[in-house]
């Protein structure tokens, strides 16, 4: 590495680091992905993992691992059908849940614009994204913004709201299987993802659920209160009402 | 829940070998980038599958050479959208035994200790540009554009993250040997 790089000065791992910051940048610099993270990611994406081992046999647990029979009897199975994966693929169904901002955005304009190719089924709808949004020398995109966040996230396209629907299917799949903890946390990595995800209520069904089978009901009373209060009229807060053992309205 | 069947819709013209090298020869640099903003090992992976997917599209402008800058500031921009603390459900307690969780089950090795805790005392402000100059090894001016930040910024903040860094890693070395845990020979 180039002793200088521009008017910054010397890189510390090239100088001037003590042996313990010269520890803790090398320890940084040497962490990578697991080999499965890689490889889930390469999957998705549709290439190989050069010098990767092949893949187990045994899929991870999402909706395409999850055998459909497992999940199917599960009490929240009605609120994700199977039809609404289906019109969600292709783009046209995004609309159906009254949730703001998301749902107006995602327009029939972006069906048609993604590839399913048909010799990988896992491979991944390639997000439709307007010339030039994507670009980094597109100034103000790269500053955090209010705006930019919600626009970030509401032009939900099938491959998006395939990935929120693949996390919820494990998360259901789990709870399924009497996993509260598997599902606790697909839920999370599901907030952490689409934190304004459109559906972000089942999402909230599935965690209320699972707290309570992990004996939380504390936390599980106070997560559907909150829904409850936010969303008067929703059919899906009986829902969670009576999850959490809540009075009825 | 089945999946939809496959459905072939027109198809967006993708060099896949170009796309494979990329992804060989970046996508654990994406990965550490959005780990060093605060995702966790799981999310950041899904972060940087997205960064691809959204560069696959844009494949046909990216020059030859500028990949890394292009997949980073997308990096940066899919984190933003992310917002890691605007997840709006989350409950407080779970969090400590989540990340705790999330970085032993997506990571290798023992790296999750020692950078975590010296750079996680960086102001949030400061580290993106110390992480891309001390560790990714950018210039200042692909910083500056990167980060849309004048190039005089880009030098204030490395200075100023320096400084954290490095008053940081003199009380964890301290504190380390205080408690007897620094056994590894610096290298």
């Amino acid at each position: 590495m180039n002793a200088r790089r521009g008017d910054l000065p010397e890189r510390l791992l090239d100088g001037e680091a003590t042996s313990f910051e010269r520890r803790v940048l090398e320890d940084a610099l040497q962490r990578r992905p697991s080999a499965e993270l890689t490889r889930r990611m390469a999957q998705a994406i549709g290439v190989d993992v050069v010098g990767a081992p092949p893949a187990p046999p045994v899929a991870r647990s999402t909706s395409t691992a999850a055998p459909a029979a497992a999940s199917a009897p599960h009490a929240l199975w009605p609120w994700i059908s199977a039809a609404v994966v289906a019109l969600s693929v292709t783009g046209v169904v995004i609309g159906t849940r009254a949730r703001g901002g998301k749902a107006s955005q995602s327009s029939p304009a972006a069906a048609g614009r993604f590839e399913v190719p048909a010799d990988s089924p896992r491979a991944p709808s390639i997000p439709a994204v307007p010339p030039g949004r994507d670009s980094p020398s597109v100034g103000n995109e790269a500053r955090p913004s209010p705006v930019g966040r919600v626009a970030g996230r509401s032009s939900a396209g099938p491959s998006e709201l395939r990935g929120e629907i693949e996390l919820l299917d494990g998360a259901r799949a789990a709870l399924a299987a009497s996993s509260p903890d598997r599902a606790l946390e697909n839920v999370r990595r599901y907030e952490s993802r689409y934190p304004t995800g459109t559906f972000a209520p089942e999402a909230i069904a599935v965690k209320v659920e699972a707290l309570m089978r992990l004996g939380r009901a504390e936390d599980a009373r106070r997560l559907a209160a909150r829904f409850v209060t936010e969303h008067r009229g929703d059919l899906l807060a009986d829902r969670i009402a009576a999850l959490a053992g809540l009075p009825r309205r | 829940m089945t999946a939809a069947p496959a459905r072939r819709l027109p198809a967006v013209e993708i060099d896949r070998a170009r796309l494979e090298r990329i992804f060989n020869d970046h996508h654990a640099t994406i990965w550490r980038v959005l780990v060093r903003r605060g995702l966790a090992a799981d999310a950041a992976a899904d972060a940087t599958q997205e960064t691809f997917l959204l560069a696959t599209q844009k494949l046909a402008d990216i020059r030859a050479g500028s990949e890394r800058a292009f997949l980073i500031g997308t990096a940066i921009r899919v984190a933003h959208s992310l917002g890691r603390k605007t997840v709006r459900w989350a409950l407080a307690e779970d969090m400590d035994r989540y990340l705790s969780g999330a970085r032993s089950a997506g990571e290798t090795g023992e790296a999750v200790q020692l950078c975590d805790r010296v750079l996680s005392q960086v102001d949030d402000s400061l580290v993106e540009v110390f992480v891309l100059y001390e560790l990714e090894g950018l210039t200042s001016p692909e910083i500056a554009e990167l980060l849309q930040i004048p190039l005089g910024s880009v030098a204030s903040r490395l200075r100023r993250a320096r400084e954290q860094f490095r008053e940081a890693a003199a009380r964890i070395r301290l504190s380390l040997e205080r408690e007897g845990r620094d056994e590894r020979p610096a290298r």
